[in-house]
Protein backbone atom coordinates (compact mmCIF):
# COMPACT_ATOMS: atom_id res chain seq x y z
CA UNK A 1 0.00 0.00 0.00
CA UNK A 2 0.93 3.46 -0.93
CA UNK A 3 1.84 5.40 1.91
CA UNK A 4 1.02 9.02 3.05
CA UNK A 5 4.60 10.18 3.12
CA UNK A 6 4.91 8.81 -0.78
CA UNK A 7 2.50 11.64 -1.59
CA UNK A 8 3.26 14.56 0.17
CA UNK A 9 5.70 15.89 -1.98
CA UNK A 10 3.13 14.99 -5.26
CA UNK A 11 0.20 17.44 -6.55
CA UNK A 12 -2.97 16.59 -6.91
CA UNK A 13 -2.72 16.51 -10.36
CA UNK A 14 0.12 14.19 -10.36
CA UNK A 15 -1.65 11.95 -7.44
CA UNK A 16 -4.82 11.96 -10.32
CA UNK A 17 -1.98 10.71 -13.06
CA UNK A 18 -0.83 8.21 -11.12
CA UNK A 19 -4.10 6.86 -9.30
CA UNK A 20 -5.51 5.93 -12.94
CA UNK A 21 -2.71 3.47 -13.63
CA UNK A 22 -2.85 2.49 -10.16
CA UNK A 23 -5.43 3.05 -7.69
CA UNK A 24 -3.44 2.80 -4.87
CA UNK A 25 -2.15 6.30 -5.38
CA UNK A 26 -5.66 7.15 -5.15
CA UNK A 27 -6.13 6.60 -1.02
CA UNK A 28 -3.77 9.66 -0.94
CA UNK A 29 -6.05 11.88 -2.43
CA UNK A 30 -9.03 10.59 -0.46
CA UNK A 31 -6.70 10.67 2.82
CA UNK A 32 -6.22 14.75 1.64
CA UNK A 33 -9.73 15.60 1.15
CA UNK A 34 -11.16 13.41 3.44
CA UNK A 35 -11.71 16.02 6.08
CA UNK A 36 -12.62 19.07 4.77
CA UNK A 37 -15.11 17.24 2.51
CA UNK A 38 -16.66 15.36 5.25
CA UNK A 39 -16.90 19.03 6.79
CA UNK A 40 -18.49 20.57 4.03
CA UNK A 41 -21.33 17.85 2.91
CA UNK A 42 -22.07 17.85 7.10
CA UNK A 43 -22.44 21.63 6.97
CA UNK A 44 -24.08 21.73 3.33
CA UNK A 45 -26.38 19.32 4.44
CA UNK A 46 -26.87 19.00 7.98
CA UNK A 47 -26.25 15.18 7.63
CA UNK A 48 -25.26 13.64 11.11
CA UNK A 49 -21.27 11.88 10.91
CA UNK A 50 -22.71 8.20 9.60
CA UNK A 51 -24.87 9.69 7.13
CA UNK A 52 -22.16 11.76 6.01
CA UNK A 53 -19.45 8.91 5.54
CA UNK A 54 -21.80 7.08 3.46
CA UNK A 55 -22.19 10.29 0.93
CA UNK A 56 -18.75 10.54 1.25
CA UNK A 57 -17.70 7.01 0.30
CA UNK A 58 -20.00 8.06 -2.63
CA UNK A 59 -18.07 11.30 -3.67
CA UNK A 60 -14.36 9.24 -3.55
CA UNK A 61 -15.83 6.44 -5.83
CA UNK A 62 -17.97 9.04 -8.12
CA UNK A 63 -14.34 10.74 -8.55
CA UNK A 64 -12.45 7.73 -8.99
CA UNK A 65 -14.62 6.67 -12.01
CA UNK A 66 -14.32 9.95 -13.62
CA UNK A 67 -10.99 10.49 -13.22
CA UNK A 68 -10.26 10.78 -16.97
CA UNK A 69 -12.73 13.11 -16.88
CA UNK A 70 -10.73 15.71 -14.60
CA UNK A 71 -9.56 18.85 -16.68
CA UNK A 72 -5.73 19.65 -15.90
CA UNK A 73 -7.03 23.27 -16.19
CA UNK A 74 -8.92 23.54 -13.49
CA UNK A 75 -8.06 23.22 -9.55
CA UNK A 76 -8.66 19.49 -8.47
CA UNK A 77 -9.94 20.72 -5.30
CA UNK A 78 -12.68 22.82 -7.18
CA UNK A 79 -13.31 19.91 -9.21
CA UNK A 80 -13.82 17.17 -6.39
CA UNK A 81 -15.72 20.27 -4.49
CA UNK A 82 -18.29 19.76 -7.46
CA UNK A 83 -18.55 16.13 -7.40
CA UNK A 84 -19.37 16.17 -3.51
CA UNK A 85 -21.46 19.28 -4.11
CA UNK A 86 -23.58 17.65 -6.62
CA UNK A 87 -23.81 14.12 -4.76
CA UNK A 88 -24.67 16.38 -1.07
CA UNK A 89 -27.69 18.24 -3.16
CA UNK A 90 -28.80 15.43 -4.45
CA UNK A 91 -28.85 13.25 -1.89
CA UNK A 92 -30.98 16.21 -0.14
CA UNK A 93 -33.94 16.30 -2.66
CA UNK A 94 -33.88 12.05 -2.00
CA UNK A 95 -33.66 12.71 1.50
CA UNK A 96 -36.47 11.08 3.16
CA UNK A 97 -35.41 12.23 6.57
CA UNK A 98 -34.59 15.54 8.06
CA UNK A 99 -31.36 16.34 8.60
CA UNK A 100 -30.51 18.85 11.69
CA UNK A 101 -27.60 17.93 13.16
CA UNK A 102 -25.79 20.91 12.40
CA UNK A 103 -22.36 20.72 12.62
CA UNK A 104 -20.77 24.00 12.93
CA UNK A 105 -18.46 25.54 15.49
CA UNK A 106 -17.18 28.47 17.10
CA UNK A 107 -14.08 28.38 14.45
CA UNK A 108 -16.35 28.33 11.61
CA UNK A 109 -17.73 31.83 13.15
CA UNK A 110 -14.38 33.09 13.64
CA UNK A 111 -13.48 32.36 9.75
CA UNK A 112 -17.05 33.90 8.83
CA UNK A 113 -15.82 37.19 10.60
CA UNK A 114 -12.31 37.50 10.13
CA UNK A 115 -12.90 36.95 6.06
CA UNK A 116 -14.55 40.01 4.27
CA UNK A 117 -18.05 39.45 5.44
CA UNK A 118 -18.03 42.87 5.65
CA UNK A 119 -22.01 43.42 6.73
CA UNK A 120 -22.33 45.20 10.47
CA UNK A 121 -20.61 43.32 12.44
CA UNK A 122 -21.64 44.58 15.41
CA UNK A 123 -24.61 42.34 14.79
CA UNK A 124 -22.64 39.01 14.58
CA UNK A 125 -21.27 40.26 18.34
CA UNK A 126 -24.36 41.09 19.72
CA UNK A 127 -25.54 37.19 18.53
CA UNK A 128 -24.07 34.10 20.31
CA UNK A 129 -22.95 32.07 17.70
CA UNK A 130 -25.28 28.99 18.23
CA UNK A 131 -28.01 31.42 16.27
CA UNK A 132 -25.77 33.17 13.68
CA UNK A 133 -25.49 29.50 12.49
CA UNK A 134 -28.59 28.69 12.51
CA UNK A 135 -29.55 31.52 10.59
CA UNK A 136 -27.06 30.55 8.11
CA UNK A 137 -28.75 27.12 8.14
CA UNK A 138 -32.76 28.48 7.28
CA UNK A 139 -30.96 30.68 4.17
CA UNK A 140 -31.97 29.08 0.97
CA UNK A 141 -29.53 26.16 -0.14
CA UNK A 142 -28.44 28.77 -2.86
CA UNK A 143 -27.42 30.96 -0.99
CA UNK A 144 -26.09 28.76 1.61
CA UNK A 145 -23.81 26.86 -0.38
CA UNK A 146 -22.36 30.20 -1.65
CA UNK A 147 -21.61 31.37 1.93
CA UNK A 148 -19.87 27.71 3.15
CA UNK A 149 -18.14 28.20 -0.31
CA UNK A 150 -16.91 31.77 0.60
CA UNK A 151 -16.05 32.19 4.16
CA UNK A 152 -16.09 29.08 5.57
CA UNK A 153 -13.82 27.04 2.97
CA UNK A 154 -12.43 30.29 2.03
CA UNK A 155 -12.62 29.31 -2.03
CA UNK A 156 -12.44 32.46 -4.75
CA UNK A 157 -14.67 33.42 -6.91
CA UNK A 158 -13.54 31.56 -10.07
CA UNK A 159 -13.39 28.35 -7.59
CA UNK A 160 -17.23 29.08 -6.50
CA UNK A 161 -18.03 28.91 -10.25
CA UNK A 162 -16.32 25.74 -10.51
CA UNK A 163 -17.98 23.74 -8.35
CA UNK A 164 -21.15 25.77 -8.49
CA UNK A 165 -21.04 25.41 -12.56
CA UNK A 166 -22.59 29.13 -12.52
CA UNK A 167 -20.96 31.93 -14.34
CA UNK A 168 -18.42 34.00 -11.90
CA UNK A 169 -20.96 37.50 -11.96
CA UNK A 170 -23.76 34.72 -10.84
CA UNK A 171 -21.94 34.04 -7.62
CA UNK A 172 -20.85 37.80 -6.85
CA UNK A 173 -24.65 38.16 -7.26
CA UNK A 174 -25.60 35.76 -5.19
CA UNK A 175 -23.34 36.20 -2.77
CA UNK A 176 -24.17 39.12 -2.13
CA UNK A 177 -28.07 38.41 -1.95
CA UNK A 178 -26.71 35.91 0.66
CA UNK A 179 -25.18 38.24 2.90
CA UNK A 180 -28.64 40.64 2.81
CA UNK A 181 -30.44 38.03 3.49
CA UNK A 182 -28.37 36.73 6.05
CA UNK A 183 -28.47 40.24 7.96
CA UNK A 184 -32.58 40.08 7.38
CA UNK A 185 -32.73 36.83 9.10
CA UNK A 186 -30.37 38.08 11.90
CA UNK A 187 -32.67 40.85 12.64
CA UNK A 188 -35.66 39.00 12.84
CA UNK A 189 -34.02 36.49 15.09
CA UNK A 190 -32.96 39.32 17.11
CA UNK A 191 -36.36 41.18 17.48
CA UNK A 192 -38.09 38.12 18.19
CA UNK A 193 -35.48 37.50 21.03
CA UNK A 194 -36.00 40.99 22.76
CA UNK A 195 -40.11 40.33 22.15
CA UNK A 196 -39.77 37.22 23.92
CA UNK B 1 -13.23 9.07 12.88
CA UNK B 2 -13.98 5.64 10.93
CA UNK B 3 -10.98 5.79 7.79
CA UNK B 4 -13.12 6.19 5.08
CA UNK B 5 -10.27 6.68 2.34
CA UNK B 6 -9.10 3.14 3.69
CA UNK B 7 -13.05 1.53 3.46
CA UNK B 8 -13.52 3.54 -0.07
CA UNK B 9 -9.97 2.18 -1.53
CA UNK B 10 -10.96 -1.81 -0.46
CA UNK B 11 -14.71 -1.22 -1.72
CA UNK B 12 -13.14 0.09 -5.35
CA UNK B 13 -10.36 -3.16 -5.27
CA UNK B 14 -13.02 -5.17 -4.23
CA UNK B 15 -15.89 -4.66 -6.67
CA UNK B 16 -13.19 -3.70 -9.44
CA UNK B 17 -14.35 -0.56 -9.72
CA UNK B 18 -12.32 1.22 -12.89
CA UNK B 19 -11.88 4.89 -13.85
CA UNK B 20 -14.55 5.22 -16.75
CA UNK B 21 -12.11 5.82 -20.49
CA UNK B 22 -11.13 8.97 -20.92
CA UNK B 23 -12.96 8.72 -24.78
CA UNK B 24 -16.31 8.29 -23.22
CA UNK B 25 -15.90 11.74 -21.81
CA UNK B 26 -14.43 13.37 -24.56
CA UNK B 27 -17.12 11.68 -26.67
CA UNK B 28 -19.78 13.44 -24.13
CA UNK B 29 -18.20 16.70 -24.41
CA UNK B 30 -17.99 16.54 -28.42
CA UNK B 31 -21.63 14.99 -28.20
CA UNK B 32 -22.34 18.48 -26.84
CA UNK B 33 -20.56 20.52 -29.34
CA UNK B 34 -22.07 18.60 -32.19
CA UNK B 35 -25.56 19.75 -30.90
CA UNK B 36 -24.87 23.15 -30.30
CA UNK B 37 -23.68 23.36 -33.90
CA UNK B 38 -26.93 21.36 -34.88
CA UNK B 39 -28.99 23.38 -33.18
CA UNK B 40 -27.27 26.84 -34.09
CA UNK B 41 -27.73 25.72 -37.52
CA UNK B 42 -31.25 25.01 -37.01
CA UNK B 43 -31.85 27.99 -35.23
CA UNK B 44 -29.97 29.72 -38.35
CA UNK B 45 -32.61 28.02 -40.86
CA UNK B 46 -35.30 29.35 -38.84
CA UNK B 47 -34.00 32.80 -39.05
CA UNK B 48 -33.24 32.88 -42.69
CA UNK B 49 -37.30 31.86 -43.35
CA UNK B 50 -38.20 34.38 -41.11
CA UNK B 51 -36.72 36.55 -42.90
CA UNK B 52 -37.51 35.25 -46.36
CA UNK B 53 -41.17 35.29 -45.19
CA UNK B 54 -41.50 38.91 -43.79
CA UNK B 55 -39.29 40.48 -47.20
CA UNK B 56 -41.73 38.39 -49.23
CA UNK B 57 -45.10 39.40 -48.17
CA UNK B 58 -45.84 43.11 -49.48
CA UNK B 59 -46.70 45.46 -46.77
CA UNK B 60 -47.90 48.34 -48.85
CA UNK B 61 -51.20 46.75 -49.16
CA UNK B 62 -52.62 45.79 -45.92
CA UNK B 63 -55.66 48.68 -46.68
CA UNK B 64 -56.72 46.11 -49.76
CA UNK B 65 -57.43 43.59 -46.99
CA UNK B 66 -59.10 46.23 -44.36
CA UNK B 67 -56.42 46.29 -42.34
CA UNK B 68 -54.40 48.80 -40.60
CA UNK B 69 -50.52 48.53 -40.48
CA UNK B 70 -50.89 47.48 -36.51
CA UNK B 71 -53.18 44.65 -37.57
CA UNK B 72 -50.98 43.93 -40.59
CA UNK B 73 -47.71 43.47 -38.87
CA UNK B 74 -49.99 40.99 -36.41
CA UNK B 75 -51.74 38.74 -39.21
CA UNK B 76 -48.13 38.69 -41.39
CA UNK B 77 -45.19 37.91 -38.56
CA UNK B 78 -44.27 34.15 -38.83
CA UNK B 79 -44.80 32.42 -35.54
CA UNK B 80 -44.10 29.19 -36.33
CA UNK B 81 -40.69 30.17 -37.28
CA UNK B 82 -39.91 32.86 -34.06
CA UNK B 83 -41.24 30.04 -31.96
CA UNK B 84 -38.64 27.61 -33.62
CA UNK B 85 -36.06 30.16 -33.29
CA UNK B 86 -36.60 31.05 -30.10
CA UNK B 87 -36.82 27.07 -29.38
CA UNK B 88 -33.31 26.30 -31.11
CA UNK B 89 -31.86 29.20 -29.30
CA UNK B 90 -32.53 27.67 -25.98
CA UNK B 91 -31.62 24.21 -26.99
CA UNK B 92 -28.39 25.72 -28.35
CA UNK B 93 -27.78 27.35 -24.59
CA UNK B 94 -28.49 24.01 -23.31
CA UNK B 95 -26.25 22.34 -25.18
CA UNK B 96 -23.18 24.95 -24.93
CA UNK B 97 -23.31 25.38 -20.97
CA UNK B 98 -23.27 21.83 -21.05
CA UNK B 99 -19.93 21.70 -23.14
CA UNK B 100 -16.74 21.73 -20.35
CA UNK B 101 -16.43 25.31 -19.82
CA UNK B 102 -19.93 26.65 -20.78
CA UNK B 103 -21.19 27.50 -17.62
CA UNK B 104 -18.76 29.70 -17.14
CA UNK B 105 -20.54 32.05 -19.51
CA UNK B 106 -24.00 34.10 -18.44
CA UNK B 107 -27.20 33.10 -20.56
CA UNK B 108 -27.65 36.59 -21.98
CA UNK B 109 -24.02 36.55 -23.15
CA UNK B 110 -24.45 32.66 -24.88
CA UNK B 111 -28.22 33.74 -26.24
CA UNK B 112 -27.48 37.04 -28.12
CA UNK B 113 -23.67 35.22 -29.29
CA UNK B 114 -26.52 32.42 -31.04
CA UNK B 115 -29.03 34.68 -31.98
CA UNK B 116 -25.77 36.68 -33.48
CA UNK B 117 -24.42 33.25 -35.37
CA UNK B 118 -28.19 32.27 -36.63
CA UNK B 119 -28.88 35.99 -37.79
CA UNK B 120 -25.48 35.99 -39.98
CA UNK B 121 -26.23 32.32 -41.40
CA UNK B 122 -29.85 32.95 -41.79
CA UNK B 123 -28.95 36.08 -43.71
CA UNK B 124 -26.41 33.93 -45.68
CA UNK B 125 -29.05 31.13 -46.71
CA UNK B 126 -31.39 33.81 -47.35
CA UNK B 127 -29.61 35.40 -49.59
CA UNK B 128 -28.20 32.36 -51.67
CA UNK B 129 -32.31 31.05 -51.72
CA UNK B 130 -32.01 28.08 -50.06
CA UNK B 131 -34.72 29.32 -47.90
CA UNK B 132 -37.15 30.07 -50.58
CA UNK B 133 -36.71 26.35 -51.85
CA UNK B 134 -37.18 24.84 -48.75
CA UNK B 135 -40.76 27.36 -48.08
CA UNK B 136 -41.24 25.50 -51.39
CA UNK B 137 -40.32 22.48 -50.33
CA UNK B 138 -42.21 22.86 -46.97
CA UNK B 139 -45.07 23.85 -49.01
CA UNK B 140 -45.63 21.03 -51.25
CA UNK B 141 -44.57 18.34 -49.03
CA UNK B 142 -46.08 19.15 -45.59
CA UNK B 143 -49.65 19.21 -45.57
CA UNK B 144 -51.54 22.29 -43.95
CA UNK B 145 -48.13 23.95 -43.81
CA UNK B 146 -50.01 26.79 -45.74
CA UNK B 147 -52.44 27.45 -42.85
CA UNK B 148 -49.04 27.48 -40.06
CA UNK B 149 -47.47 30.34 -42.00
CA UNK B 150 -48.93 33.32 -43.68
CA UNK B 151 -47.07 34.39 -46.50
CA UNK B 152 -47.24 36.19 -49.77
CA UNK B 153 -49.62 33.93 -51.22
CA UNK B 154 -52.15 33.75 -48.25
CA UNK B 155 -51.76 37.54 -48.49
CA UNK B 156 -52.10 37.89 -52.52
CA UNK B 157 -55.44 35.18 -52.56
CA UNK B 158 -57.78 37.57 -52.16
CA UNK B 159 -59.39 38.23 -55.89
CA UNK B 160 -63.03 39.60 -53.71
CA UNK B 161 -60.46 42.40 -52.52
CA UNK B 162 -58.41 42.85 -55.54
CA UNK B 163 -55.76 41.05 -54.72
CA UNK B 164 -54.56 37.78 -57.25
CA UNK B 165 -51.17 36.07 -57.68
CA UNK B 166 -50.69 32.87 -59.66
CA UNK B 167 -48.55 31.73 -62.86
CA UNK B 168 -48.95 32.90 -66.31
CA UNK B 169 -50.22 30.17 -68.23
CA UNK B 170 -50.69 31.63 -71.55
CA UNK B 171 -49.89 35.44 -72.97
CA UNK B 172 -52.33 36.92 -75.68
CA UNK B 173 -51.01 39.97 -76.84
CA UNK B 174 -53.46 41.02 -79.46
CA UNK B 175 -56.20 41.20 -76.50
CA UNK B 176 -54.25 42.62 -74.09
CA UNK B 177 -55.04 39.53 -71.53
CA UNK B 178 -53.70 36.77 -70.30
CA UNK B 179 -54.36 33.18 -68.82
CA UNK B 180 -53.29 32.75 -64.94
CA UNK B 181 -53.45 29.70 -62.69
CA UNK B 182 -53.41 30.79 -58.96
CA UNK B 183 -52.09 28.78 -56.20
CA UNK B 184 -55.14 27.31 -55.55
CA UNK B 185 -55.28 26.15 -59.15
CA UNK B 186 -58.32 28.26 -60.40
CA UNK B 187 -57.71 30.05 -64.27
CA UNK B 188 -58.27 33.10 -64.41
CA UNK B 189 -58.34 35.94 -67.30
CA UNK B 190 -56.90 38.70 -66.31
CA UNK B 191 -57.74 41.79 -69.21
CA UNK B 192 -54.14 44.28 -68.55
CA UNK B 193 -55.10 46.88 -70.98
CA UNK B 194 -54.88 49.31 -68.25
CA UNK B 195 -52.52 47.42 -66.01
CA UNK B 196 -49.07 49.41 -64.91
CA UNK B 197 -46.28 46.80 -64.73
CA UNK B 198 -44.10 47.63 -61.79
CA UNK B 199 -40.09 47.35 -62.18
CA UNK B 200 -40.84 47.60 -66.03
CA UNK B 201 -40.89 43.89 -66.47
CA UNK B 202 -41.80 41.80 -70.12
CA UNK B 203 -44.57 39.18 -68.77
CA UNK B 204 -43.58 36.13 -69.99
CA UNK B 205 -45.26 32.87 -69.68
CA UNK B 206 -44.74 30.68 -66.15
CA UNK B 207 -43.78 33.97 -64.76
CA UNK B 208 -45.16 34.47 -61.22
CA UNK B 209 -46.94 37.62 -60.91
CA UNK B 210 -48.89 39.36 -58.20
CA UNK B 211 -52.04 41.72 -59.53
CA UNK B 212 -53.84 44.42 -58.14
CA UNK B 213 -57.11 45.43 -59.20
CA UNK B 214 -60.32 44.41 -59.85
CA UNK B 215 -62.35 41.16 -59.44
CA UNK B 216 -65.59 41.46 -62.75
CA UNK B 217 -66.82 38.12 -62.58
CA UNK B 218 -66.12 34.54 -61.32
CA UNK B 219 -63.27 33.99 -63.54
CA UNK B 220 -62.32 37.30 -65.12
CA UNK B 221 -60.15 40.09 -63.24
CA UNK B 222 -59.26 43.42 -64.58
CA UNK B 223 -55.11 44.29 -63.45
CA UNK B 224 -54.50 47.63 -62.78
CA UNK B 225 -51.14 46.69 -60.93
CA UNK B 226 -48.94 43.98 -61.81
CA UNK B 227 -45.94 43.33 -59.38
CA UNK B 228 -43.27 40.35 -60.17
CA UNK B 229 -41.64 38.73 -57.46
CA UNK B 230 -38.20 39.92 -56.18
CA UNK B 231 -35.47 37.31 -57.64
CA UNK B 232 -37.48 36.40 -60.17
CA UNK B 233 -35.29 37.82 -63.07
CA UNK B 234 -32.34 36.21 -61.62
CA UNK B 235 -34.10 32.60 -61.95
CA UNK B 236 -36.29 30.38 -58.93
CA UNK B 237 -34.04 30.45 -55.51
CA UNK B 238 -32.12 33.34 -56.58
CA UNK B 239 -32.35 36.41 -54.65
CA UNK B 240 -31.38 40.22 -56.03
Amino acid sequence: MVTISECEQRTDVQLVSLSIENQEYYYCLMKRYEIPLMNYVRKLSGMNRSDAEDVLQEIFILTYQNLNDYDRQFKFSSWIYRIAHNQTVSMLRKKTKNYQDISWDEHDLDQLVQSDFDIEQSLFQKMDYHNLLQNIDTLPLKYKEVLLLKFIEGKGYQEISDILRKPMGTIGTLINRAKKRLLQEIEKTQSRLKND
Amino acid sequence: MTNISKKTLEKIKNERIHPKPRWYFLTRNYFFWLMFALTTLLGSIAFGMILFITTNLDWDIYQYLGLSLPEAVIVSLPYLWIALLIFFLFITYYNFIHTRRGYRYRFIFIFLISLLISVLLGFGFYQYGWTETMERELRARIPGYQHLVYTGENQWMHPEKGLLSGTIKEIDPEKKSLQLKDYQGTEWTIDINQAMIRGNMLLVENMDIKIIGQQLSENIFEAVEIRIPRGFQMGRGRRQ
